[in-house]
């Protein structure tokens, strides 16, 4: 049969072999490339997979199963064959780059394994989200728990629960395993569940300053270290009751729309009439700057009720003895004769160092008896309104009469200045000699 | 499409005012959009040599038996599986670099060159020059497309470096200009044009220049 070149027959049958031997041809290309390109595909994530699953022989199954995922966090599902799935997540906790993660399930329900695949959280904050601590949480569980979040890490560990929930919903759904979605999570590990008191703020390296104190009321200026800031605030506590009035946030320096949380009206309402046994929790997802806030409160109660503001040593600061027995030497004294003529009224020219500046003193000794005569401040380097309480002269009057053996309470509120003078009157009183 | 089939001037002549880019401005599309680093292009030009080469000699041995009428819906067939073979190719033994290039090793289907080449000269000509053909313009592709990348490379990362598509590792890379100094605007696509625009003027700068000179001694 001889076609005519122009016949529609011959284009027919010209196009139709065409699209034929093309579509062999494709279809050899495509079964030689197939299953290499599924194992490139499945290589990139091996790795991490066979971190759940060592040497098991994975296989994708993403494109039969994403469809039931309806929250959009899932990237990847792969079957281990004979033993569970994996899951590969992302999400967005503190680092707006969001991280991934995958989890896995045995196929019992077990949690077979939790690991970060790409995270650029904070260190030491919400990269805890993916250390032992929270891995050893979480490979705990089954598919059927809640998973809890992680104290302090609350923005992560947020994600990653919804994250693992909408690897769970699959899971579950998969494999028949009945189980309650909206069960509430184990509560985070406690933190503010101490009282004010006993909860350790070192590391909030808290400043504190009296601006007023009427013995009825006192207000600090207090700051205390947030997340990635300071934190200032007045402090307004009743003294005569040991309780906060009112805490007003004068500088905020952790993130605005995270730490911020913790500075709020009503998180700030919740200190009002605690006293230094109250138990302030802790708020979530700004935990840091809550705990800022907390410690600044602690600072002030301790100092209104005359000890140290870390409240660590727990009572009355100061005496620690005899003038004799104390140790000033942070004070650094220095102490000239001005005077020695007269036995019963040696004068001596002392300066010591107090809290930030330095104070100066004229120092009368009555060398005979080995005691201080009086004592005279000539120069004043602390905060006026704070450490000037110590040389009130009801509180110079004090030293009168002192010897080495005599112990001079300190003056609360300006302990720091009250040791300068009392380092003064030893320096002087060894001075002279008894 | 006529021919020019002037010799003189040599190669690289030949390779400025035929060079199907920036002489005849075929194929700008994939030029502007993957010539970010040399990878890119040397992968794309070897797949755009590749297709262009087959498809020249399967269009020429066809063109015998294919009536007019018909002949774009055979010349596309042919290019749409040659290009869909090295699709699939590249993204079995190169997945890299078929991450890169992505959607544009499909859309080499409508790259002009092509379509071009096949209209304008493996229907007219036999197997042998259509081959000729398509692996010198093939070249001349890469070749353009090597140059606007290296440009952009260098002026937009300050980097130039290169790696084996087939194993990730890096060949080489050099960082030319210190970090803090480099110019992320021509990673853009603002950059591609502009730095289309530089060559193209060139080599039509360099055209003009020698049909000046013929002229003159023409005229002697």
């Amino acid at each position: 049969m001889k076609l005519d070149k122009n016949s529609a027959q011959y284009k027919a049958l010209l196009l139709g072999t065409l699209c034929a031997v093309c579509g062999l041809l494709l279809s050899v290309v495509n079964t030689i490339t197939a299953p290499i390109i599924a194992e490139n595909a499945l290589a990139t994530v091996k790795a991490s997979l066979e971190q759940i699953y060592p040497g098991a022989n994975f296989k994708d199954v993403t494109a039969d199963l994403i469809s039931q995922d309806e929250t959009g966090l899932v990237d990847g599902i792969y079957e281990a064959e004979g033993k569970g799935y994996v899951f590969t997540l992302h999400g967005v906790g503190y680092n707006s780059n969001g991280f991934t993660f995958m989890v896995g399930f045995d196929n019992d329900g077990k949690v077979s394994g939790y690991t970060a695949l790409e995270q650029q959280e904070t260190s030491g904050i919400g990269a805890r989200a993916f250390e032992d601590e929270y891995i050893s949480t979480i490979t705990s569980l089954t598919s059927s728990d809640p998973v809890p979040l992680l104290s302090g890490a609350t923005l992560t560990s947020t994600a990653v629960q919804k994250g693992i929930d909408a690897a769970k919903a699959i899971f579950n759904n998969m494999q028949g395993i009945s189980y309650d979605p909206n069960a509430a999570p184990a509560a985070p590990e406690p933190e503010g569940t101490l009282p004010l008191g006993e909860e350790d703020f070192s590391k909030n390296d808290v400043t504190i300053e009296e601006v007023s104190n009427d013995g009825t009321t006192a207000v600090y200026q207090c700051t205390a270290k947030g997340f990635e800031g300071t934190n200032e605030a007045f402090v307004t506590v009743n003294v005569a009751e040991g309780k906060i009035e009112m805490i007003s946030i004068t500088a905020f320096g952790d993130t605005v729309g995270v730490g911020d949380a913790a500075t709020s009206d009503s998180a700030l309402a919740a200190y009002q009439g605690a006293g230094i046994d109250a138990v302030i929790d802790a708020t979530t997802g700004a935990s840091f700057t809550s705990r800022s806030v907390r410690a600044m409160a602690a600072a002030a109660l301790n100092t209104a009720a005359g000890k140290d503001p870390s409240g660590m040593n727990g009572g009355d600061l100061p005496a620690e003895g005899t003038l004799g027995s104390e140790d000033f030497s942070e004070n650094e004294v220095i102490c000239r004769v001005w005077s020695n003529i007269d036995s019963s009224a040696y004068v001596y020219k002392c300066s010591a160092k107090g809290f930030e500046g330095t104070n100066k003193a004229t120092i009368t000794v009555n060398k005979d008896k080995g005691t201080i005569v009086s004592i005279a401040v000539d120069e004043f380097g602390d905060t006026t309104g704070v450490g000037d309480a110590a040389t009130a002269d009801a509180e110079l009057a004090k030293f009168e009469g002192a010897s080495l053996d005599s112990a001079i309470d300190a003056t609360s509120g300006a302990s720091l200045t009250s040791k300068s003078l009392r380092a003064m009157a030893a320096a002087a009183l060894q001075a002279a000699g008894n | 499409m006529s021919e020019k089939k002037e010799n003189k001037g040599g190669l690289l002549n030949r390779l400025l005012i035929e060079n199907p880019v920036f002489g005849l401005y075929l194929g700008i599309c994939s030029s502007l959009a993957i010539t970010t680093n040399i990878n890119n292009a040397i992968g794309m030009g070897i797949a755009v040599t590749v297709v262009l080469t087959l498809s020249n000699i399967l269009v020429s041995a066809v063109r015998n038996y294919t009536p007019d009428d018909i002949h774009i819906p055979v010349y596309i067939v042919i290019i749409a599986t040659l290009v869909t073979i090295v699709g699939m190719l590249i993204q079995a033994y190169t997945p890299s670099l078929y991450s890169a290039l992505g959607a544009f090793i499909d859309l080499i289907v409508v790259n002009c060159i092509i379509l071009g080449r096949a209209e304008a000269f493996a229907s007219m000509n036999p197997i042998g020059p259509s081959v000729a053909d398509g692996v010198s313009m093939g070249i001349s592709y890469t070749l353009s497309i090597m140059a606007m990348s290296f440009i952009r490379q260098i002026l937009g990362t300050g980097i130039l470096s290169m790696s084996n598509p087939f194993t990730n590792a890096e060949i080489f890379s050099l960082r030319l200009i210190p970090e803090g100094f480099e110019l992320p605007f021509f990673k853009e696509q603002f950059g591609a044009f502009i730095t289309f625009a530089c060559l193209a003027a060139a080599c039509a700068a360099h055209k003009n220049h020698l049909e000046g000179a013929s002229k003159k001694k023409g005229s002697k």
